[in-house]
């Protein structure tokens, strides 16, 4: 009965703010609501740096990127991809390697919605409205299927999106399951909110103001983000601040590189 | 943006590195001519300006750093910044003062990506502070210079920042829109799907089904409705979750099977499967061959959850011309059809028969209608004459009752007696008539030198009643209409089915009515029951036509034939009742040489066409005027 097919159709509630949009109010982006700018504004009452922490992860997607296809990586999954603004990992990555196949996954419609309209006359990008926490929804998919090969290594990028997957939903096998699927010298990024360094307090305030969100939020630490790497070769410098992974340049890490609130690595699949 | 790249020096890229800038850092300030101003030409060495402006640019940029994100790797957006740099120095040096290059590299700041209010705080510090020094300018001019470029930065930095904010609120209001849109038109097709297989319902069923045949100028629509009759059984025994796996578990088969071009599958009831097949090009078989494995596929035993079920399936076969084919049509026939083969019994297959579900549809029309018929009187007495064969005369006639229905015309009985019965109307239809009757029989007497004897049918209900006497002889009162003036028949068969019956006949006959059994010899009484019926007050009987009908019309027969030993039958059972003082009618006489053989066996009563058809009450009228 795999066949069956998901009669629940999404609901699109512009009044309930969406974490995608509110990453990209932090980005200094406009596509977001009142909604979405008033639950962001709490946040960053709370973490002033909220919109570097955000480029930071930002950034640490560019390196990522840039690092796969510098392996020679020419097609990307870019699960949680959120709402697609300039510099996005097509971009980057048919810019260098013209050609390069992307898919984006998001479970919000919206988000989705606006890739689409973004990703028009490109053929070798797709988006897919699907969720990480049904990764076998995303490796059947159609879409999927018309982008990317499987028999070729692939670049997983999971951009701050884990946290967003509890503990109960076993991400752990969900990784499992995306290396099962993917050829040798695929790789893996991942970027991981984490409460290192914080208080419980503000990490608490933090989480109740995402629970007003569709995505509530579960943070972890380094050792909790390396085990989620098991049976993936972890690149070198293995699970940092997301600052430290590999920076371009040395004003990049700053005196304190754990402001970014993110841990995150890079594996490869032998 | 390239438009503003244009007039960069040729060195300005590669000074942009890392090592370029420290050298310019530490390197000694380049000599610049004295009184340099906004009206001088272009800086003294180009290799030194070039130096420059890749200084200010590296300081800009790292100025920039994390006030966004970036979008290119920082040697590339250095770069792009060195030309501006450069285009604002251009700015500076300008004999006239032209906003424009200020305000394009306002617009491309946020054409590169740097859009926080902090970029452009950031850029006027720099500008502000470090420009001048950083191109070796000086001079109270070119800080008004300064002021004019910054002015110009700004506006065009907001006036971009602006016009992008705009798009990308378009932008995230028509993704929403179009989200909304999907959302939309997904729960529009949930509307038209069943949730428990994922099929398309009846609803679905008409929808998809309306492309595929348009699809097909000629060619045929074969629609089979396969009924699982034992599901409600499964669903009481082994639970409707169980129930709901087998459903699920069918209609994956029928998935499975019938996902050509040209077939269709739905769910269009609890235990409702409807599979449709369109004539295509690309298909082998007609389209009835591809569907009559569809019933042997859902018979297969099903295992749910350790358990095995093995269910039978009633279908109902529906096929016509594709071009005219409707959805709800298709549906509803292939309804009839299943319901015809179930009541077939199990694993029974129908075809649809037009003729049979029009008689269907009429007969149900007739019953919805036969209540308000019979409260409004609407049915009518119709009298065919009896008469005494030796004279010839019309001695009584038969109550016979007719509904003239606004749509079907004048209905006989046999289409609504039953309908009346199942109905439970019988009681409220016979005293309808017998007051009809009454009344017109009392006319006749007012008015006719030898007035007919009036015969009713009675319904067994009717006899069976306990008040039956009493309301016979209300309306006898009513019409004033002496008791042996009326003649009641009840059928042998109804006679028997239940003892209150053969109570109220007796009742009647004590009551004076004159009391006589219909349709004798054609139920299960046999012959020994004659000697019972005067007991119970019978006074005669009626032989149905299925005498005569084997004699054959000309009433004469060789002795040794079915019509020869038929004639010695209706001889024997005549004298026979006559023996035991019954009196005889014989129905069913249509020829004169019918007529002649009961005149010659004696019978003492005849009825047929031969003597008159029904007619109402005035045409009777006038036929028993002109008696003598």
């Amino acid at each position: 009965m795999g066949a069956m097919p998901e009669w629940v159709p999404e609901t699109v509630d512009t009044t309930k703010p969406s974490a995608a949009r509110m990453y990209d109010y932090y980005l200094g982006g406009a596509h977001n609501f009142g909604v979405d700018r008033e639950l962001a504004s709490q946040v960053l009452a709370l973490f002033p740096d909220g919109p570097m922490m955000a480029q930071a992860n930002r950034s640490f997607l560019h390196r990522a990127v840039r690092t796969m296809l510098d392996a020679g990586v020419r097609q990307f999954l870019d699960v949680g991809s959120g709402i697609p603004t300039s510099g996005n990992v097509h971009e980057i990555a048919q810019q260098a390697a013209p050609g390069a196949k992307v898919l984006y996954v998001d479970h919000d419609p919206v988000a989705v919605a606006h890739s689409e309209l973004m990703l028009r006359g490109n053929p070798d990008a797709d988006v897919l409205q699907g969720d990480l926490r049904r990764p076998a929804e995303i490796l059947e998919s159609s879409q999927l299927r018309g982008v990317l090969d499987l028999s070729q290594p692939v670049g997983i990028l999971l951009i701050a999106v884990l946290h967003f997957v509890s503990d109960d939903d076993r991400p752990g096998d969900i990784l499992a399951g995306l290396r099962d699927a993917v050829a040798p010298g695929s790789h893996l990024a991942v970027s991981h909110g984490t409460g290192v360094g914080r208080t419980t307090a503000t990490m608490d305030q933090l989480a109740e103001i995402y629970r007003a969100t569709a995505t509530p939020l579960t943070y972890r630490d380094h050792d909790q983000v390396r085990e989620l790497f098991a049976g993936w070769e972890l690149l070198d410098p293995g699970v940092v601040w997301v600052p430290e992974w590999r920076p371009s340049w040395h004003d990049e890490v700053g005196e304190n590189p754990g402001f970014s609130g993110s841990v995150g690595a890079v594996g490869r699949k032998a | 943006m390239s438009d503003i790249l244009a007039g960069v020096p040729d060195g300005a890229q590669d000074g942009a590195q890392d090592g370029a800038r420290d050298g310019a850092r530490d390197g000694e300030p380049p000599d610049l001519a004295p009184g340099l101003g906004p009206d001088l030409g272009p800086a003294a060495t180009p290799d030194r300006a070039a130096v420059d402006l890749a200084v200010f640019a590296w300081e800009w940029t790292r100025v920039l750093a994390g006030t966004s994100w970036v979008a290119d790797d920082r040697t590339v957006v250095a770069d792009r910044l060195t030309r501006l740099t450069s285009r604002l120095a251009g700015a500076l040096r300008a004999e006239a003062f032209a906003p424009e290059d200020g305000i394009e590299v306002g617009e491309a700041l946020v054409g590169i990506g740097y859009v926080a209010p902090d970029a452009l705080a950031r850029t006027v510090t720099l500008l502000q502070e470090r420009l001048l020094a950083e191109l070796r300018l000086d001079g109270a001019a070119l800080e008004a210079r300064l002021a004019q470029l910054v002015g110009a930065v700004c506006l065009g930095f907001t006036r971009a920042l602006r016009n992008r904010t705009l798009d990308e609120q378009e932008a995230i209001r028509s993704s929403a829109l179009l989200a909304w849109q999907r959302a939309e038109a997904a729960l529009r097709e949930q509307t038209l799907h069943d949730p428990l297989t994922g099929l398309p319902n009846r609803a679905g069923f008409a929808r998809d089904l309306e492309p595929m045949t348009a699809a097909v100028a000629t060619g045929t629509v074969t629609a089979c409705l396969l009924v699982v009759t034992d599901l409600p059984s499964v669903d009481d025994v082994a639970g409707r979750e169980v129930g709901d796996a087998v459903l699920r578990a069918l209609a994956e088969r029928l998935r499975s099977r019938y996902r050509a071009p040209g077939e269709l599958v739905a769910h269009v009831g609890r235990e409702e499967f409807m599979v449709a097949a369109v004539d295509h090009p690309d298909a082998t078989d007609t389209t009835g061959l591809r569907l009559a494995g569809a019933q042997e596929l859902l018979s297969a035993p099903v295992a749910v959850e350790g358990q095995r079920f093995v269910v039978s399936v009633a279908a109902g076969l529906v096929a016509r011309p594709a071009d005219r084919t409707d959805a709800t049509r298709l549906l509803h026939d292939a309804d009839r059809a299943a319901s015809w083969a179930r009541s077939r019994g199990r694993d029974a297959v129908a075809i649809f028969d037009g003729a049979r579900d029009a008689r269907e549809a009429d007969d149900r029309e007739l019953a919805a209608d036969l209540p308000g018929a019979i409260a409004a009187g609407s049915l009518v007495a119709h009298y065919q004459p009896i008469v005494a064969p030796a004279t010839g005369r019309v001695a009584a006639v038969e109550v016979l009752a007719r509904w003239p229905h606004p749509r079907q015309g004048l209905v006989p009985p046999s289409r609504f007696l039953r309908l009346a019965e199942r109905g439970g109307l019988s009681d409220a239809l016979g005293r309808g008539l017998l007051r009809q009757a009454c009344r017109q029989a009392a006319a006749w007497r007012a008015s006719l030198a030898a007035p007919p004897t009036v015969s009713v049918n009675a319904f067994p209900a009717q006899l069976a009643g306990r008040h039956t006497p009493g309301a016979v002889a209300e309306v006898l009162d009513e019409a004033g209409l002496p008791a042996s003036a009326l003649e009641v028949e009840i059928s042998e068969q109804s006679m028997l089915s239940d003892p209150r019956v053969l109570r109220g006949m007796a009742d009647l006959a004590a009551f004076g009515v004159h009391v006589v059994v219909d349709d004798f010899g054609t139920g299960r009484a046999n012959v020994a029951h004659l000697a019972e019926l005067p007991e119970h007050g019978v006074r005669g009987i009626k032989l149905p036509a299925d005498f005569l009908a084997r004699i054959g019309p000309d009433g004469s027969a060789c002795h040794d034939t079915t019509a020869g030993r038929a004639v010695r039958v209706l001889a024997w059972t005549v004298d026979l009742a006559h023996d035991l003082g019954l009196q005889v009618t014989v129905e069913g006489v249509e020829t004169a040489g019918q007529h002649d053989l009961v005149e010659a066996l004696g019978v003492d009563l005849a009825q047929g066409w031969h003597h008159g058809r029904p007619a109402d009450a005035e045409a009777t009228t006038r036929l028993l005027r002109t008696q003598r």
